[in-house]
């Protein structure tokens, strides 16, 4: 009999070390959480084809703003994730206001921050064809060098020597020589923790403030890249930025 | 005690299996009525890569992709379906065309490679910008000087015709035409292109044997090729410098594009040379008109520049004698079944 006892073990053990690897489980009881984005620039609602200065004094407009996010997660202590969907990306797109909204299922334990990443992890970019919101059609993939574009921002400044003033950023990268994949983890407004559950819904509002896109971590001036569409070491520097674009405004319980 | 150790190991078995089953995502749901085609791997091949589980080929996943792949539909003014340039009497090449003719009377910027034995290759284009054979389609499809459309149109277009409703629904269970499912089909057909039934594949069967030329050959080649060129695939997917001159209309750097690192400037795919004597012209920009000007370029063309391939800086000795013997050996990779095969010919409504 205690051969068999060992055998239990050993195929416990065997259990243990192969079964399916969850980084943070999601398991148990799902709540919705909403995160509701708005898109801002000089402080203001983003208009398109309206005059901004960036914080490097060079004036600028937008005609296009999009964003892959996912991984939305709930954070304790700023760092330690306790639940997290790590199956679904949302393709923010200022074209489109109903995308600010987000809506997620989590498990409800206590958090602190909530956390997201920008981009599209690299096993998407790797096994061929995806659909719904990673759907090539969507205008985010780079068809002649394989890969999601993480982030894009279009319009025009006087200080961009490209066809018609254009600017034209297209961030992207995921290989890990050119990762342009962002975590952002953001405090949520007073000190408590907050749980979700049944009886209450929870929205997180969360301002853009894509000023921040030409200066924040680095001082990238419109004159000296008007436009990048490439992954590689000038696409990372915008990641930095585009990481630091987001701020809590409020956490709101129905 | 041993019948003890038996069951244990049995159970172990069995519990390490029954885990590693629930972890397995892929569960394709039978798409209810398809027919599900076998792909063989040619004697002497590796294994494939692994597009099958993703994607298993069917025979209407096939039908379908062969179809898209013959259909003007594709492209914006309907004249250019991906087989105006991959043409089948040339292994699906440009036949006799350096570069090939896009919509808007433009061309492309590279010589059009035959298509064949893509099961085999985890990058595609001449630079390798491609890592999986269901994006591929993307790239000729959006490029403003191939097919000029975008995908949204063109999943428009297919949307309207029942016909297509009907195959995508056969083919994948659903009705909803979408992109993945295009290039899904799209892959199945071309995957299924394998090239391996030429002279020298009979050759190395046992079932033909070369003339004196083709066998110099072949010992020439071996010699002074094959390291790039490797056997059975006629190379060894890696991108290098053969040291040619940078066309100063393309401006094409190769490699470095995708990577950025400037010690992969000016390297190229090494093309497979299965088919080679039907796919004129070569090279990346279709340069070389014939076989000839290639292996002259090898024996006095090369530029010795700080990028150049070691095998190839110095020039291959090659006396004429040996030219010809090597083109004849070059011939033997012909693969007349596979041109004339009426799988992958042009469907008939
Ligand atoms: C206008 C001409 C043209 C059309 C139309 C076209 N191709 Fe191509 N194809 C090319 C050229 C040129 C290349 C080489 C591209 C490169 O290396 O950058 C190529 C490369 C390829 C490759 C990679 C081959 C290799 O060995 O790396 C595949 C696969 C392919 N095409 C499939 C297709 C499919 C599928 C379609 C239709 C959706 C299509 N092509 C439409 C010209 C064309
Ligand atoms: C250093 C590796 C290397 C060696 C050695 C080499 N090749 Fe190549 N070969 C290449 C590469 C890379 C290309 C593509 C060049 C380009 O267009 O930029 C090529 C292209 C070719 C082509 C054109 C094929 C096409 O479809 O466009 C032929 C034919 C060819 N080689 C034959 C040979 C022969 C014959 C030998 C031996 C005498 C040889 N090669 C030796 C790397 C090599």
């Amino acid at each position: 009999m205690k051969i068999l006892r060992v055998a239990g073990t050993v195929i416990a053990l065997v259990l243990v070390f192969i079964s399916c690897k969850k980084e943070v489980s999601n398991e148990g009881n799902q709540y919705m959480i909403r995160l509701k984005f708005t898109p801002t620039a000089n402080g203001e609602p983003l208009e398109f084809g309206k005059q901004y200065l960036n914080p490097l004094g060079e004036d600028f407009s937008i005609s296009a703003f999009k964003m892959y996010i996912g991984h939305i997660s709930l954070v304790e202590d700023g760092t330690i994730k306790v639940a997290e969907n790590r199956e679904a990306y949302y393709l923010l797109n200022a074209a489109e206001p109903a995308s600010f909204i987000v809506e997620t299922g989590l498990n409800g334990r206590k958090f602190t921050h909530i956390g997201f990443q920008i981009g599209i992890d690299s096993i998407y970019n790797v096994s061929g064809a995806q659909a719904g919101v990673l759907d090539p059609a969507n205008g985010m993939f780079w068809t002649w060098s394989t890969g999601y574009i993480m982030a894009k921002l279009e319009g025009n400044s006087s200080y961009s020597n490209e066809v018609n003033n254009n600017i034209v950023y297209h961030i992207g990268g995921f290989k890990s020589s050119e990762q342009s994949i962002r975590q952002v983890v953001l405090p949520l407004p007073g000190q408590q923790s907050w749980a979700l559950d049944t009886n209450t819904e929870t929205e997180i509002e969360i301002k853009i403030d894509i000023d921040k896109w030409f200066s924040s971590v680095h001082q990238l001036y419109i004159a000296a890249t008007p436009a990048i569409m490439t992954p590689g070491a000038v696409s990372m520097q915008y990641a930095d930025n585009y990481a630091s674009l987001f701020n809590t405004v409020s956490i709101n319980r129905y | 005690m041993k019948r003890g150790l038996t069951f244990c190991c049995m159970l172990i078995f069995v519990a390490v299996f029954s885990v590693i089953g629930s972890c397995n995502k892929n569960d394709h749901a039978d798409s209810s009525g398809t027919t599900s085609i076998v792909f063989k791997t040619p004697d002497g091949f590796p294994p494939p890569n692994d597009y099958f589980s993703g994607n298993p080929i069917t025979k209407e996943g096939f039908e379908l992709g062969r179809k898209l792949f013959y259909d003007g539909r594709l492209s914006r003014d309907g004249n250019f379906p991906c087989a105006s340039c991959h043409q089948q009497f040339a292994a699906f090449a440009t036949f006799d065309h350096p570069l090939s003719h896009g919509i808007d009377n433009q061309f492309t910027t590279r010589n059009a490679p035959g298509l064949f034995n893509l099961a085999w290759r985890k990058e595609l284009h001449w630079d390798g910008g491609i890592n999986h054979i269901e994006v591929q389609p993307l790239a000729p499809i959006t490029a403003p000087n191939e097919m000029g459309e975008t995908v949204n149109s063109v999943i428009n277009k297919l949307n309207q015709d029942e016909h297509y409703r009907q195959m995508f629904s056969k083919a994948f269970g659903t009705e909803e035409i979408n992109s993945q499912k295009m290039l899904k089909a799209l892959a199945q057909f071309m995957l299924m292109m394998v090239s391996a039934d030429s002279r020298y594949d009979k050759m190395k069967a046992g079932k033909v044997t070369f003339t004196e030329a083709e066998q110099k050959g072949y010992e020439i080649f071996q010699n002074k090729c094959a390291t790039c060129h490797k056997e059975p695939f006629f190379t060894d997917f890696s991108y290098r410098n053969t040291g040619l001159s940078v066309n100063p209309f393309l401006n094409d750097f190769g490699r470095m594009r995708i990577t950025h690192n400037a010690e992969d400037s000016l390297k190229f795919l090494v093309p497979s040379l299965r088919n080679v004597f039907i796919t004129y012209p070569y090279g990346h920009d279709g340069r070389f008109y014939a076989l000839s000007g290639v292996i002259d370029h090898y024996r006095s063309g090369v530029i010795d520049a700080p990028g150049t391939d070691p095998l190839v800086r110095n020039k291959i000795p090659i006396s004429d004698l040996e030219k010809y013997e090597l083109q004849q050996f070059l011939r033997t990779l012909t693969d007349s079944t596979f041109i004339k095969d009426t799988r992958f010919s042009q469907p008939s409504e």
